[in-house]
């Protein structure tokens, strides 16, 4: 039986280890979608991240929520997150999440995109390389998965 | 005079290390221990214990002549008084007891400065804590109360606040033979001074207020050394800013500068550049009655002093420069001590590195090394290891730039004062040397992998990097808008560049909890103390503590200095 206190106790740290957090399970993703869904930016980006780390039934639902979240830190938090999402519900929030408007959001979902194998996401992504609008974004994209000729 | 526990006139040097105390003098051209004790030696009843004692300040309390060392620990305080080849003491006091009415609690009780706040020619300490502010004056084997106040006390129009009120440096400001206290807040600057059982406020200026065209804010001035740098027999004091230095003298009700200069002065060929400038100790090493600045850069060290409305530099010598044997590098050498070790009327300098130490002497333009040994001799009966033996006793000071990517919800500046208001009470002081706004949208959500201790992502090594113009012992801590993946903050740094990031969404206490890292220290399972692993979120009972030995560790990093 995982409590709310016991996730808070591994959240709740200044560097949290993901890792060790983990170790919860499946039991803490109703306490960390309580949390995700919180006022508390910090608190809440944590518990998104942790929940793509201990994956399984409702992890997704989790991460998908932050990504239509108004806070950009927030939306970060699941481009972060994506990468440790299975293929499906990877490709359908990080479709969201490479159209952010938000291009610190657009340079982390590139970056989990890059990390991970889908042939879709990463067509988009050679695409960003040379259309996003903001310099970095472009420079990270090529960077991490350069054009086909 | 610093360091005299024998009233001969000559300073001695006091040492620590994990395996006990030691003091060191110059004897003929080397150093000797004439004082050594293990751990677990009884000084009087004192129980040596290096790994939780603190030895708080050196001051001659008794008026006897001779310096006394007024050390604390989990169990109380004491003060120490030398006694031929071990020290005895002359008060112990366990926490609890009542000093008049001052509760003494070595957990929350922060001692220092000290001064001769009554004019009587013995030394008096300043002690506060959650609760207010007290002196204490030694009398017979206890301490009695010259004062005492709890925060909300008016001081004139100065309202004691000692959760954000910064106290020091000391100094008769006003000539009237007493010490006073320079004190500042968020609010600005005071002069306090003893009057009756309590203190007044000669002096108060918000910040705004020009001392003349010294433009004060306490948020980035620094005020630190203090000397009778004019030679007029009332000390001044210096302060530095990231737009130039100044001393400043006491004038009736406000302070007046003696000098001032923006950064790009040229002092003689001294350049100044108060962003990577270290400025301290301060002493007469030329024995001409009135102190220089010991002053060093990524460049080397130099020496000023006030000549006029300016300074010059009567020494400067770039790294590399060999002072007789001593081969001189500003990036691993500290300057832990300044005093007259050999009685000659002229302070010399007690300079470590990773190498050894070295005693230093300026003979004209440069210096000479009166003694060197390496790591390994043995001094006396004292083995030298400078990596674990930390010299000196006394304030030390940590240099903190500020780089700002995205403003973080609690405001830096209070961020900042609740640094202070921890590591302070240790005797760490806070020194904020610069601010900048940078702008790198590429590593505002900053990619930090696994954020340990020596590894760091390619993000972290391109956003360290901006540290143009940053010391290499000084600490940057840049602030973003996100970590990846999310933290409050993380200090894990490339070799060489010191360096922390605060997250938007961090609290009060994790500017200071990061720096900790920086500075050496881990985790620890108590929800009381700065190094929590459980989030500063949850601190129970605010201000966090650093324990002895956490304070130990901080000030034997290079990061820390003398002041």
């Amino acid at each position: 039986m995982v409590t709310m206190r016991d996730v808070r106790r591994r959240l709740d740290a200044e560097e949290v280890d993901y890792a060790e957090a983990a170790e919860l399970g499946p039991d803490a993703l109703p306490h960390l979608a309580e949390l995700a869904a919180g006022a508390d930016t910090m608190l809440a980006s944590k518990a998104v991240y942790l929940a793509s780390v201990i994956g399984g039934d409702g992890s997704a639902a989790i991460v998908s929520a932050a990504a239509g979240r108004g806070d950009p830190v927030l939306r970060v938090a699941a481009a972060a997150a994506l990468r440790n999402l299975a293929v499906d519900d990877f490709e359908r929030v990080g479709e969201t999440l490479l159209d952010d408007e938000d291009p610190g959001v657009r340079k982390v979902a590139i970056g989990s995109v890059a990390a991970a194998d889908s042939p879709a996401l990463t067509a988009r992504v050679r695409r960003a390389a040379e259309e996003d609008p903001e310099d970095y974004v472009r420079d990270t994209a090529a960077r991490l998965l350069p054009p086909t000729q | 005079m610093n360091g005299d526990f024998t009233g001969d006139g000559r300073a001695e040097i006091p040492i620590t290390s994990p395996w006990g105390l030691g003091v060191l003098e110059l004897t003929g051209g080397t150093l000797t221990s004439p004082v050594m004790a293990a751990n677990g030696t009884r000084f009087g009843g004192w129980l040596l214990n290096t790994a939780d004692n603190r030895f708080e300040v050196q001051a001659d309390l008794d008026g006897d002549g001779r310096q006394e060392i007024l050390v604390s620990s989990p169990w109380g305080i004491g003060v120490l008084k030398r006694d031929g080849a071990t020290f005895t003491s002359i008060l112990m006091a366990p926490n609890g007891t009542r000093f008049g009415g001052w509760l003494l609690n070595t957990a929350d009780n922060r001692f220092g400065p000290v001064g001769d706040f009554d004019g009587d020619g013995r030394a008096e300490v300043l002690i506060t804590s959650p609760w207010g502010i007290g002196i204490l004056k030694l009398t017979g084997g206890t301490f009695s109360v010259l004062m005492m106040a709890p925060n909300g006390t008016r001081f004139g129009g100065w309202l004691l606040n000692t959760a954000d009120n910064r106290f020091g440096p000391v100094g008769d400001f006003g000539g009237g033979g007493r010490d006073e206290l320079l004190v500042t807040s968020p609010w600005g600057l005071g002069v306090v001074e003893l009057s009756g059982g309590t203190l007044t406020a000669p002096v108060m200026a918000p910040n705004g207020t020009r001392f003349g065209g010294w433009l004060l804010n306490t948020a980035d001035n620094h005020f630190a050394n203090v000397g009778d740098f004019d030679g007029d027999g009332r000390p001044e004091v210096m302060v530095t800013s990231p737009w130039g230095i100044g001393i400043l003298a006491r004038a009736g009700s406000t302070l007046a500068p003696k000098m001032m200069a923006p950064n790009g002065t040229r002092f003689g060929g001294w350049l100044l550049n108060t962003a990577d400038n270290r400025f301290g100790p301060v002493a007469d090493f030329d024995g001409d009655g009135r102190p220089e600045i010991l002053v060093a850069s990524p460049w080397g060290v130099g020496m000023l002093e006030l000549s006029g409305g300016t300074l010059t530099a009567p020494v400067m010598a770039p790294n590399g420069t060999r002072f007789g044997g001593w081969l001189l590098n500003t990036e691993d050498n500290r300057f832990d001590m300044v005093g007259d070790l050999d009685r000659d009327g002229k302070a010399e300098i007690v300079v470590t590195s990773p190498w050894g130490i070295g005693v230093l002497k300026q003979t004209g333009a440069t210096c000479t090394a009166l003694t060197l040994a390496a790591n390994g001799t043995r001094l006396g009966g004292w083995l030298l290891h400078t990596g674990a033996n930390h010299v000196g006793i006394g304030t030390e000071v940590i240099r903190v730039h500020v780089k700002v990517l995205t403003d973080p919800t609690v405001p830096i500046d209070r961020m900042l004062t609740a640094m202070q208001q921890v590591y302070e009470a240790v005797g760490i002081r806070v020194h904020r040397v610069s601010t900048e706004r940078l702008t790198a949208p590429a590593l505002d959500d900053l990619d930090i992998g696994r954020c340990v201790r020596g590894e760091t992502t390619a993000e972290q090594n391109a956003l360290f990097g901006n540290r143009v113009g940053v010391a290499p012992g000084d600490v940057v801590v840049y602030f973003v808008r996100s970590t990846v993946p999310p933290t409050n903050g993380c200090a894990a740094h490339p070799p060489g560049r010191p360096s922390a990031v605060v997250a938007q969404g961090a609290t009060q206490w994790t500017l200071a909890h990061e720096v900790g890292h920086v500075l050496g220290l881990g985790h620890v399972a108590d929800s009381n103390r700065l190094m929590t692993g459980g989030g500063t979120a949850n601190i129970t009972n605010p201000p966090p503590d650093l324990i002895p030995m956490e304070v130990i560790e901080m000030k034997d990093s290079t990061l820390t200095h003398a002041e």
